[in-house]
């Protein structure tokens, strides 16, 4: 294990008991973190990325939620073996998650002035110095490091009175009231217009390297990734499939998944619109044997119902596909 | 496909009725709210023949058995002028059920049509004709409407679900103005309206389907309150009158014989709240089996 | 004046759209006095030919959606005059409008709700064959079934319900329910916006597949310049209520002139090495983008345009015409 690993999700097995079965939804995710990288997850909806994420800070509810097997290691304590107490010391102060829809997750009730206070104050490592100045000081620096410079006004709005963007940096304002080690990004900007968006990005990225805080962006962006990451990681129906630096994924990428995910994406240089991929991400009541991505894969062998391990290629590119085992 | 149709009035596709349907039956106070109901309907539709003694209902008196402690000849005791106290709740229970039955029907049609009329019109003259309206009767507290409406007309049974049902329907219209609003904005209905489907298709066959399922449960939660209502206006002497048995003229009837012959009001009590929680269960059983389901 | 390259295509436009505006009104007060308008579509005038697909591209706010909405009829214009296969649609009464959505068709946004939950498939698809009259019973059923194997998908889906189905399936089924009538333009609102990058893939080869077969022209309204540089054959960016460019898409790409085009080109995620080359240098976007309530005064891209002059703030720049079929709305390219 890695001494600078702030976070390591290590063979994680997560299931869903319903009605009718059981929903066996992420299937042995080997994930890294180090300190100060930023790292992309990507999948498209129904991979379990989010499910991932949320793992991590237990938010999941448990009766349906089943976690037979994995270890989550945050700077090296298991977060699955910790107790409420134990994580309630993790979650807001040393990592936090933008989510995903900016006007969902703002009370709209509450002025953002209230929200921002609040996040301020139950991220607080210790109850004394906490003056009503200081916390006021506080939400007025951390809003003006997201570039909301007018702050007065900001303060006494309402959510609603805000535009997309400006909540997204409310948002990202609230994740960083802590001394953060890792933040966790949840399609932060898909509901945001492209010129926001990309401003978002860069926010982000700018704070984040400010601060010297990991982060895990998850999307189904793969422009996003690309131009906001270090490294990637492509996952396919609860399974990683591949990993490698950002710049030789995009550059070489190996997995048929990933490969095909890549020219779907329509480019500025024209070539047409790629087909997409055949059929659909699996029922994971019942999921396809071994390698989950067989059934839509036109390389898939019969050595493929058993499930390929994640084959180191070079340096940090890894692929899980006996196109590229041993 | 016939199973579906089931579904259809329940709001979902039959896997996520059956779905549903599990949860329902795993949930204790959803199936005493079920049983307690269908034990209700079942003792009011045959009352004239489980009651012990189902003439007791009508004119009848009897001082020799008057102010009676239950017995194992009269399980519930006797009232003032030696009535059957069990036989006249079955009996009770008929015209309580009777009445939540006609004014949600007379109420409920109505409010469901001008509320999505108001819903799919909104902002335009029709909802502000409608929903005035709807607010008059709103800010005036059901109690004291009904109560007011019954005075005026002579008291009976009749009469006090004429004041129930004025007081009952806006709360319809408006929760299906609530709805029909917001559904009237959602992509399926502006498709209807861009391939030219006219407006009644939109409002019965588009927006309506989505409507059903909050609507049945407020119905099956109202049906409890209503009973209450009437059993409370009854009480006042403003409903059911004499000798027809109805439960809260019972409790008042009993009332001025407290504590002493308790059974009298006590029993008819202890009826209404019985039928009353039976209903209100039930109606959160629903209300959880039609709910949205989370992944 | 419309440029003298789309003079001489008149012959086969199929839609033609001159200064239309449409605006909401602000109302406020007891009496509800209007106080002021949205100017949602503020003077849009494009032509879209027989074999077009055009490309209506826009952030939120654009007025894109409100503009295809008033051509299908959903909303009525304020002003300006639509023209449909030669003849003037905008002020349509009720009963001439109902013929007119069996040739003007949309597909919405959001695959999740443009579907009634509630009805299954089939009666999804039958419904515009029902308000037309399309057809006796056994007639419809068996267009329903040709219409679900246009779209591809396998003929037992008509018993299922909007639920059982995956985002991109119920897409299709939206594209069904927009053929059913036959139509000869279809206005498809962001159709993929909301669906993954590989099921995109599939519902634009459809949608070109479609529109090979029957013919019909598209004016097709998203955010994604990457995807109409290579679906569209001509494009137009708009801009609170106004187009700032219009060109064929080639000319288009090769050379964008609007200060608006740049920004949003180069504020696309790309994801090669090639494609970065060819866009151009990232312009910080500063400020929000604004709403169509309070449009600022002369340009009203102004407030976020790094070539501002002093002009811009005042003067509301005309269209002029580039080059021959490539139409900009800028000082900086003022004759």
């Amino acid at each position: 294990m890695s001494n600078d690993a702030v976070l390591e999700i290590r063979d994680l097995h997560v299931q869903f008991k319903v009605y009718g079965g059981r929903l066996r939804v992420l299937d042995g995710i080997d994930l890294l973190i180090r300190s100060k990288e930023k790292v992309g997850l990507v999948g498209e909806t129904g991979c379990g990325k989010t499910i991932t994420m949320k793992t991590t800070i237990r938010v999941l509810p448990s009766p349906p939620c089943e976690i037979p097997r994995g270890e989550i290691l945050f700077q090296g304590k298991d977060t699955l073996k910790m107790s409420r107490k134990e994580l309630q010391y993790f979650r807001g102060k040393k990592i936090a998650m933008i989510p995903q829809d900016p006007t969902a997750s703002l009370n709209p009730v509450f002025k953002i002035g209230t929200q921002l206070t609040d996040a301020i104050k139950y991220s607080a490592s210790s109850k004394k110095n906490l003056t009503k100045k200081r916390i006021l000081d506080k939400a007025m620096d951390v809003l003006k490091e997201v570039g909301l410079p007018d702050l007065k006004r900001n303060m006494n709005s309402y959510p609603i009175q805000l535009s997309g963007g400006m909540k997204q940096r409310v948002l990202i304002a609230m994740a960083l009231v802590a001394e953060l080690d890792l933040l966790f990004a949840d399609e932060p900007t898909t509901a945001l217009d492209v010129t926001i968006q990309d401003q978002i990005l860069r926010l982000m990225k700018e704070l984040v390297d400010r601060r010297g805080v990991s982060m895990l962006l998850i999307t189904h962006n793969l422009g996003n990734i690309r131009e906001s990451t270090d490294k990637t990681y492509i996952m396919y129906a609860g399974q990683i499939v591949e990993v490698a630096e950002t710049e030789t994924m995009f550059s070489d990428p190996l997995h048929p998944y990933t490969k095909a995910l890549i020219s779907s994406v329509p480019k500025l240089t024209g070539g047409g619109i790629a087909p997409g991929i055949p059929g659909m991400i699996p029922d994971y009541s019942n999921p396809p044997k071994g390698c989950r991505f067989q059934p839509r894969c036109e390389h898939a062998t019969k050595t493929c119902m058993q499930k390929p391990a994640l084959q180191q290629i070079a340096g940090d590119h890894k692929v899980a596909c006996f196109l590229y085992q041993k | 496909m016939k199973r579906q149709v089931l579904a259809d009035l329940f709001d979902k596709d039959w896997e996520s009725f059956k779905r549903g349907l599990f949860k329902f039956s795993r949930d204790p106070l959803s199936l005493i709210g079920l049983v307690i109901v269908l034990a209700v309907a079942v003792l009011a539709s045959f009352a004239p023949y489980i009651a012990p003694y189902p003439e007791h209902a009508g004119k009848f008196v009897n001082f020799d058995e008057a102010s009676q402690a239950p017995s194992l000849r009269h399980l519930f005791g006797t009232d003032a002028v030696g009535r059957d106290i069990l036989s006249r709740i079955l009996f009770g229970y008929r015209f309580s059920l009777f009445m939540g039955v006609i004014v949600l029907s007379i109420v409920v049609p109505p409010g469901v049509v001008l509320g999505l009329m108001a819903g799919y019109f909104k902002n335009s003259w029709i909802d502000t004709l409608i929903m005035r309206i709807t607010d008059v009767f709103l800010a005036l507290p059901r109690l004291v409407l009904a109560l007011g409406v019954a005075a005026v007309l002579s008291p009976s049974l009749i009469n006090s679900m004429i004041a129930v049902s004025l007081v009952w329907w806006p709360w319809y219209c408006r929760n299906v103005y609530a709805i029909a609003s917001s559904i009237r904005n959602e992509f399926y209905v502006q498709a209807a309206e861009a391939i030219g489907a006219r407006t009644p298709h939109i409002l019965f066959r588009e927006i309506l389907p989505n409507c059903i399922s909050p609507v049945l449960t407020m119905v099956t939660l109202d049906m409890g309150i209503v009973i209450l209502l009437g059993a409370t206006l009854s009480f006042l002497g403003l409903g059911i009158q004499p000798p027809t048995p109805g439960l809260g003229t019972m409790v008042a009837d009993g009332a001025m014989y407290m504590p002493q012959s308790w059974w009298m009001s006590v029993f008819p009590a202890l009826a209404i709240v019985v039928v009353v929680l039976g209903f209100s269960l039930l109606g959160d059983g629903l209300r959880d089996l039609l709910a949205e389901e989370k992944v | 004046m419309l440029p003298l390259s789309k003079v001489t295509k008149m012959a086969n436009n199929v839609l033609v759209l001159r200064d239309v505006r449409k605006y909401f009104a602000i109302r406020k007060g007891f009496l509800r006095r209007r106080i002021g308008n949205v100017k949602a579509v503020d003077g849009v005038s494009l032509t879209i030919g027989e074999d077009d697909l055009f490309g209506l591209v826009g952030e939120s706010g654009s007025g894109k959606s409100t503009l295809g909405h008033t051509i299908v009829g959903l909303q009525k214009a304020t002003s300006g005059t639509i023209i449909f296969k030669g003849n003037e649609i905008t002020h349509v009464n009720k009963k001439d409008r109902r013929p007119l959505k069996k040739e003007l068709q949309i597909v919405f946004q959001d695959p999740g709700s443009s579907l009634n939950p509630r009805r299954s498939i089939k009666a999804t698809l039958q419904l515009p064959l029902r308000v037309h009259d399309i057809g006796n019973n056994k007639h419809k059923v068996t267009t329903v079934e040709n219409l679900l194997e246009m779209v591809e998908l396998p003929l037992e889906y008509m018993r299922k319900y909007p639920a059982a189905l995956s985002g991109g399936q119920k897409q299709r089924v939206a594209i069904a329910r927009a053929l059913a009538t036959e139509p000869s333009f279809i206005v498809l609102d962001e159709p993929t916006s909301a669906l993954d990058v590989s099921v995109q893939g599939k519902i634009i080869t459809l949608l070109l597949k479609l529109r090979e077969r029957f013919g019909l022209s598209m004016l097709f309204i998203t955010h994604d310049l990457s995807l109409m540089r290579n679906v569209a054959t001509s494009l137009a960016i708009m801009y609170l209520g106004k187009l700032c460019e219009e060109a064929e898409t080639s000319e288009f790409f090769q050379n964008p002139l609007h200060p608006y085009t740049q920004m949003l080109l180069s504020a696309i995620p790309v994801v090669s090495k090639e494609e970065e080359a060819v866009r151009p240098k990232k312009m910080i976007s500063a400020g929000e983008v604004p709403s169509p309530v309070n449009t600022p005064p002369g340009c009203s891209f102004h407030p976020r345009c790094p070539s501002r002059m002093d002009v811009c703030c005042r003067v509301e720049p005309a269209t002029v015409e580039a080059s021959e079929g490539h139409t900009v709305k800028c000082h900086l390219f003022a004759k």
